[in-house]
């Protein structure tokens, strides 16, 4: 058990707010260092011609489209369409996945039940269904939402189950015997302790609509970052395109920084054990 | 009249049974520094010395750096600061044939290998009969042979070190190191093991250095007992125990020497700590180990 | 001197098998039994809502299962399935080898953290579907092509959790392996860190498996005139619906088949694991 000491036993020798600061901006440094030998290899490799240089752009057009395309608006307007698919799909998952991980964790009866049929629908790749959704809802939001709420549910749900099925029942004879009634104990034990796998449930679920959304506006052609894409592509718009997958990459990079973050918020508390592996 | 050897040994042989010096440290001194900038002092300034076949005690307040202290012994962690040798070379990493066994069993026994496996664990370089029959051997001194084919963790906390000990003694070592080995275990188990530990310590003729914060269980087991002070710690004292083998637990300890020596470490130990807080573990520091609670 | 404190031990020479939550055998029969019945039910639900279906957009279930059949025993097994399949394992069998290497690395020599964690962080939020569209016009719609995208992608939940596997071994092990073994970084990578991960690394496989088929249907969906992924859109360009469903269907089994035989293969390489895990909850 690690808890972070919040004194030195001894008078420190050193303790100065400028060594901390120096030791901050040294990692941060590392970090942009290494983003900059990124950049580099790739145009390495565009020099090498082990990336055709011909369709492959250079990481400064890149950035310069990118830069023009956000400012005037196309860019922005595409990343808010894929945005707001994504969030009415992860609120939907996320409304169906924690009551029925919850049911599904709490009553082994019902989590027999449903097994075989969520074990069946759970490999599924959300994209396969595309097809079926289009027909489904035509090419509207609601089928967007669909796809993501589909893909999104699965880690939601068996995230919430795990969580329910990990909890101590130790924990819950201590509160009984406190003397808190039936629902305390589900509001103040349950809940908090389940937290932390819903948590990650959803951060990983968060991650995966992402991907479902763009991926769904490429085939499909609704709006959003992957339409930017195939549509820049057909007017032979390279740079826009690579703009566009960047900001795809920086969108993802911003939603799990978020949900990591409110993870460590949710779950700070618990101990690295066996069980949370997921 | 028991007598402390105060302050340090740097310019003596060892004291003990005559023999070559095995383990020889002097000046060692180890500092954590952490990402913040903050430095914590672990060991100050140790010096000790270890013969063959002599078991060492040592001994110390809550948080004076005693893990530490083992691991740089043992080659671990790098010191500071300081020499340390072992069989007359300098010590960089763990060398052949020094043993450890570390006080949380069920973090250093691996769980995918059985017991026999985890016996067999420090033997790669024999033929497999070779293996098998070492195991065995150890495994039957501290009797564990009808569980050879289960998982470490199947097994109670006394069993489990028992099969750390089983492993330690397998690889034939010259030195065992032990990392208050029987505090993770009940009281029961404990005086069991200690015997245990005493026998084969006997039998192997085997130089062990104990840490421990069991003032008992020291004075009990080693022909000297070395006394920390606390953090930054150094050597309080060397308590060297007049008492003759082979020691039993009961008669031991209603001697009344045993109690004179253990009040005298007691009260060492009881006059330098009340200056000193208790801490608790330390954070995992930049690019060394992570400190445990000693 | 004996201490017998262990659990139930299993028989000599007999490996440890994890016990499932129900006590009694027959317990466990009648609820997989019941589970069946659940998903039966909702098949036979499908069967009516198809009968009784006006809008055409919904075939009962009995026509989707008869196209089944026949796509798998017809010639589109050899021409689309079992390529598509093929395709997809080879990606993925292909991104588990790079991400464990690099999983490895960056997981093992910590000192390069801090300058390789943002651009890897960065790399793996890149929607992969977003790559296939690009890698098309840039390297040509081909079949090595598409193993290298599913690749790329499946790679990175495998380096992930191998990275994030062999961070969190537990450092008691790491020395008990430096003491008893020579001591070299290979010996104690391979002898005690790696299995160590095991089950993390397992579970990053896992992940990687879903994924290289969600981008096998991907890659084909987009720049493919053959496979399962493009039978399924074509199905539903033409409005052909039944194929469509078959298709999905057919999809959906492979991987429920991939992942059944993937959880067994995991259970046997991890039944030290469970074990322990049962300890801990009982």
């Amino acid at each position: 058990m690690r808890s972070t000491s919040p004194l030195p036993t001894v008078p420190p020798a050193e303790r100065h707010r400028g060594r901390r600061t120096w030791f901050m901006l040294i990692h941060v440094g590392k970090g942009l260092a290494g983003i900059l030998g990124l950049v580099l290899l790739y145009e390495g490799a565009r020099a090498t011609g082990i990336l055709p240089r011909d369709t492959i752009p250079g990481a400064h057009s890149i950035a310069t489209t990118a830069v023009r395309e956000l400012l005037d608006g196309s860019l922005t307007t595409a990343a808010g369409d894929t945005l707001q698919a994504w969030v009415l799909g992860l609120a939907a998952a996320c409304a169906v996945g924690v009551p029925v991980g919850m049911a599904l964790g709490a009553s082994s009866w019902a989590d027999s039940l449903a097994k075989v049929t969520v074990e069946f629908l759970r490999p599924v790749p959300a994209v396969a269904l595309v097809p079926v959704a289009v027909v489904s809802f035509g090419l509207d939001i609601i089928m967007q939402v669909f796809l993501v709420g589909f893909a999104c549910l699965w880690p939601v749900l068996i995230g919430t189950r795990h969580g329910v099925r990990a909890i101590d029942p130790l924990m819950i004879d201590s509160a009984r015997m406190l003397g808190l009634t039936r629902r305390a104990v589900l509001t103040r034990v349950s809940l908090p302790a389940t937290l932390p796998a819903i948590a990650t449930g959803v951060r990983l679920a968060a991650s995966l609509g992402v991907i479902v959304a763009v991926a769904a506006e490429i085939v499909t052609g609704s709006p959003g970052l992957g339409q930017y894409l195939t549509q820049a592509q057909q007017a032979g718009d390279d740079a826009a395109a690579f703009a566009s997958v960047l900001m795809s990459g920086l969108l993802g990079l911003a939603v799990n920084i978020l949900f990591v973050a409110a993870e460590v918020r949710v779950a700070g508390w618990q101990q690295h054990s066996t069980e949370g592996r997921r | 009249m028991p007598e402390a050897i105060k302050g340090r040994q740097h310019d003596r042989q060892a004291t003990g049974p005559a023999a070559a010096t095995l383990l020889e440290a002097r000046n060692i001194a180890k500092c954590f520094s952490h990402p913040n900038g903050t430095v914590t002092p672990a060991i100050g300034d140790i010096a000790l010395s270890l013969a063959k076949g002599e078991f060492v005690a040592i001994v110390g307040p809550s948080g004076c750096g005693k893990t530490t202290l083992l691991r740089c012994l043992c080659g671990l962690l790098k010191p500071d600061s300081g020499t340390l040798s072992y069989a007359g070379k300098p010590v960089s990493d763990v060398p052949e044939d020094v043993a450890v066994v570390f006080q949380e069993y069920n973090r250093s026994l691996f769980p995918w290998l059985s017991v026999r496996r985890n016996v067999e664990f420090g033997l790669n370089k024999l033929s497999k009969t070779e293996r098998r029959a070492r195991a065995e051997e150890a495994l039957t001194r501290v009797h564990l042979t009808d569980v050879i084919e289960h998982y470490p963790w199947q097994l109670s906390g006394g069993m489990q070190q028992r099969v750390a000990i089983a492993r330690a003694v397998a690889t034939q070592p010259n030195l065992l190191l032990m990392d208050e080995p029987f505090a993770s275990v009940d009281a029961q188990t404990r005086i069991r093991l200690e015997t245990m530990t005493a026998s084969i310590s006997t039998e192997l003729g085997l130089a062990t250095l104990l840490i421990t914060h069991d003032i008992d269980e020291a004075v009990f087991l080693a022909d000297r007992v070395i006394v920390l002070s606390p953090r930054p710690s150094s050597v309080l004292a060397e308590v060297v125990v007049d008492i003759p083998r082979p020691r039993t637990e009961l008669e031991v300890k209603a001697m009344p020497r045993f109690q004179e020596y253990r009040r005298l470490i007691h009260d060492l130990i009881v006059a330098k700590q009340s200056d000193t807080p208790d801490v608790v573990d330390t954070p995992a520091p930049d690019g060394t180990e992570p400190e445990r609670s000693p | 001197m004996t201490m017998h404190e262990t659990r139930k031990a299993p028989p000599k020479g007999v490996p440890f098998r994890p016990r499932g939550r129900s006590r009694v055998r027959g317990l466990t029969v009648v609820r997989a039994v019941a589970g069946m019945a659940v998903f039966a039910l909702l098949l036979f639900a499908w069967e009516l809502a198809g009968r009784h279906d006006t809008t055409g957009l919904l075939p009962p279930f009995s026509d989707v299962a008869a196209e089944m059949a026949a796509i798998l025993t017809g010639e589109r097994l050899t021409t689309d399935v079992l390529p598509s399949v093929l395709r997809a394992l080879l990606g993925f069998a292909l991104g588990s080898v790079i991400g464990m290497t690099a999983g490895v690395v960056l997981g093992w020599w910590r000192r390069l953290d801090p300058w390789l964690r943002p651009p890897v962080e960065f790399l793996r939020a890149v929607p992969t579907p977003a790559l296939v569209p690009i890698a098309v016009v840039a390297f040509g719609a081909g079949n090595a092509l598409r193993v290298w995208v599913i690749a790329l992608g499946a790679c990175w939940p495998v380096l992930l959790n191998t990275m994030d596997g062999l961070r969190r071994v537990e450092p008691g092990y790491i020395d008990s392996a430096r003491v008893y073994t020579s001591g070299r970084t290979t010996a104690v990578l391979g002898r005690a860190a790696l299995p160590a991960a095991l089950p993390q690394i397992t579970s990053g496989l896992r992940i990687g498996l879903a994924l290289s088929l969600i981008l096998m249907v991907i890659s084909e969906m987009i720049a493919s005139s053959s496979g399962l992924g493009y039978l399924i859109l074509q199905s539903q360009r033409l409005y052909a619906l039944t194929p469509m469903y078959a298709g999905v269907l057919i999809l959906a089994c492979t991987g429920w088949l991939l992942t059944l035989l993937f959880s067994a293969a995991e259970r046997r390489a991890l039944v030290w694991f469970e074990g322990m895990k049962g300890r801990n909850h009982a």
